[in-house]
């Protein structure tokens, strides 16, 4: 084995050699290398800001709740008002959770304030509320007692703070709370059904989309849906269109890589095929002499890639990313995660391309090369 | 041991016309030199006998050992001098040789010896590159002799070579092939190499009477 030792040893001697004397391919096989890392690491950064983006707007609201409105009119108030069911139970099975509201067309006076909306709900406790009037502010202090008229009937209601699918489905405006029993005779006049379902998956939003849209077309019913389904869409797209051009800028960086070092190891390759031929000669074999080229060049690819990221890194840590709006390139250090790798999975794909023209020169006849 | 080249015939990629055609010609264990003018195909014979080109018809054996063309027989049993340089110009002489022998197997001891006989013992730690054309030949001489090769090639050994150099070459190989253990071929003009063969073919010649 000593002569195989030798014979690696003496590829790399003249290898070195060849960088020594040629350094403007060496130079250009890295440069190429890390300029296409450097626009892998942007396409890659760029997409994850975009991602980041979308998330955020997602976390402003509850991302996965879905809100279905109907308007019922006065003729139907009374017999939705007497059954136990108010209408949300059958949304149950598509999500985590399920709020039915009952918004009564009138509204309350409380205080000197502007009027606020009334809404039942058919079991207070499931919102921490027992049974009694609720003032449902954040402008007021908890547990304080205010007065409130609705239509004739005056009353008196203790503040909380809002829950959150009433903050959801509000807004953020006050509201008087109180069960169906009590407020009965405001509904009786018509309200608007208002279900909150927590879907447990995108898939169960585009569901209910789907469904609320059937009961309109088959019941003739009024449901109007309100979802982030469009934005939550728009992410699953941005997703995988980051997915795609991953392997779109890894493709394209092999391909590009592959015909620069190919056409740089072929010019290189004529040069030495004179030597390999007589290395040859002593019964190395041809596939000796290839994993050589295969593996300087894959070590070149992947070092002229992390070198790109390296520079990309060097040039961010001495700008001000923020005044330059750019602050999404500071995460340029967390390329060494699964996508970084990907880049360099195909930086050396492209050196193993580069070989193919070597390959094909390392099959003509000794006999033909050696004089 | 022989060398039986069997109705060969070659033609050259692209070329319109076989440099031989039919040729049969054997080359028994004793040093055959070679003649004939420039471009009659004394090399292209030498290289197909050694495996380097494959026939365009006809076999080559070797009588007793595998098939020429294979690893195996680069390896073990060949030995070939080319015209050109045909040593690893980075290495130093001694490496040279060391390279050759180890990957046949052959001791490496046997390289001082030949190292002391071409008169390259104190050039030993040298690069190749570093070293005149009459001393890189009979760097060429030495590493194709350490190996111990059972078929020894050489293609214009002593072309270019001052007296001093071409008979350094000439009592080397004599010493090598006084066994009469090796095919020895050699293709030269140079007549100082006459006194060292057994057989003499002028391959002009025997190409005439073969057609």
């Amino acid at each position: 084995m000593t002569w195989w030792i030798f014979i690696h040893f003496y590829l790399w001697q003249n290898s070195l050699r060849r960088w020594w004397e040629q350094p403007l391919s060496l130079l250009s096989k890295l440069v190429v290398a890390g300029l296409l890392g450097m626009l892998g690491a942007f396409v890659i950064l760029g997409l994850r800001e975009l991602g980041a983006q979308l998330d955020r707007r997602l976390n402003d609201r509850e991302t996965l709740a879905v809100v279905i409105s109907e308007t019922i009119p006065k003729s139907a108030a009374a017999g939705i008002i007497s059954s136990e069911e108010t209408g949300g139970d059958s949304w149950r099975l598509l999500g985590n959770g399920v709020s039915t509201f009952l918004q009564a067309a009138a509204s309350a006076e409380v205080g000197d304030g502007p009027r606020v909306p009334v809404v039942a709900v058919a079991n207070p406790e499931r919102h921490g509320l027992v049974d009694d009037f609720y003032l449902l502010t954040r402008r007021l202090p908890e547990n304080q007692a205010v007065e409130f008229l609705v239509g004739k009937h005056r009353s008196e209601a203790w503040t909380r703070l809002p829950p959150d699918d009433v903050n959801l489905l509000m807004g953020g405006r006050d509201v008087l709370m109180g069960d169906v029993v009590r407020l009965s005779a405001v509904l009786s006049n018509g309200f608007t059904r208002s279900t909150i379902l927590h879907a447990g998956s995108l898939a169960d939003v585009r569901t209910a989309h789907d469904i609320g849209m059937a009961m309109s077309r088959v019941e003739g019913r009024q449901l109007v849906i309100q979802s982030n389904l469009r934005i939550l869409l728009e992410l699953e797209k941005v997703r995988s269109i980051q997915a795609q051009s991953l392997w779109w800028v890894t493709i394209g960086s092999s391909a590009v890589l592959g015909l620069v070092f190919g056409s740089l190891a072929w010019m290189e390759f004529r040069e030495e095929r004179y030597l390999l031929s007589l290395i040859r000669t002593f019964g190395v074999g041809r596939w000796t002499l290839l994993a050589h080229a295969l593996i300087e060049n894959c070590i070149l690819a992947t070092g002229g890639v992390l070198l790109g990221f390296g520079f990309l890194q060097l040039v961010i840590s001495r700008m001000n990313l923020d005044a330059l709006k750019m602050s999404w390139l500071g995460a340029a250090g967390s390329l060494y995660g699964s996508e970084g790798q990907v880049l360099l999975l195909g930086a050396a794909l492209g050196g193993i391309l580069a070989c193919l023209p070597i390959a094909i020169g390392l099959r003509k006849p000794l006999g033909l090369v050696l004089k | 041991m022989k060398i039986n080249c069997r109705s060969l015939s070659y033609r050259y990629p692209g070329a319109e016309h076989c440099v031989f055609k039919s040729l049969d010609i054997g080359f028994p264990n004793h040093v055959t030199l070679l003649r004939g003018y420039s471009g009659c195909g004394k090399s292209t014979l030498l290289r197909l006998a050694a495996g380097f080109l494959k026939p365009t018809e006809g076999v080559v054996e070797v009588e007793g050992l595998l098939k020429p063309g294979t690893r195996e027989f680069f390896r073990k049993h060949l030995s070939f001098v080319f015209q050109d340089l045909n040593l690893l110009p980075l290495a130093s002489v001694e490496r040279n040789l060391h390279l050759s022998s180890q990957i046949a197997g052959a001791p490496v001891e046997l390289a001082r010896k030949w190292l002391e006989i071409l008169g390259l013992w104190d050039l030993r730690k040298r690069p190749v590159e570093r070293l005149s054309g009459g001393q890189r030949q009979r760097v060429a001489i030495a590493r194709a002799l350490a190996k111990q090769p059972k078929v020894l090639i050489l293609d214009e050994p002593t072309s270019g070579l001052d007296v001093d150099n071409a008979n350094i070459i000439k009592t080397a190989v004599k010493e090598f092939t006084a066994s009469g253990a090796t095919v020895c071929v050699i293709a030269t003009h140079d007549q100082r190499l006459d006194e060292i063969a057994d057989d003499l073919v002028d391959f002009h010649s025997f190409l005439s009477l073969a057609e």
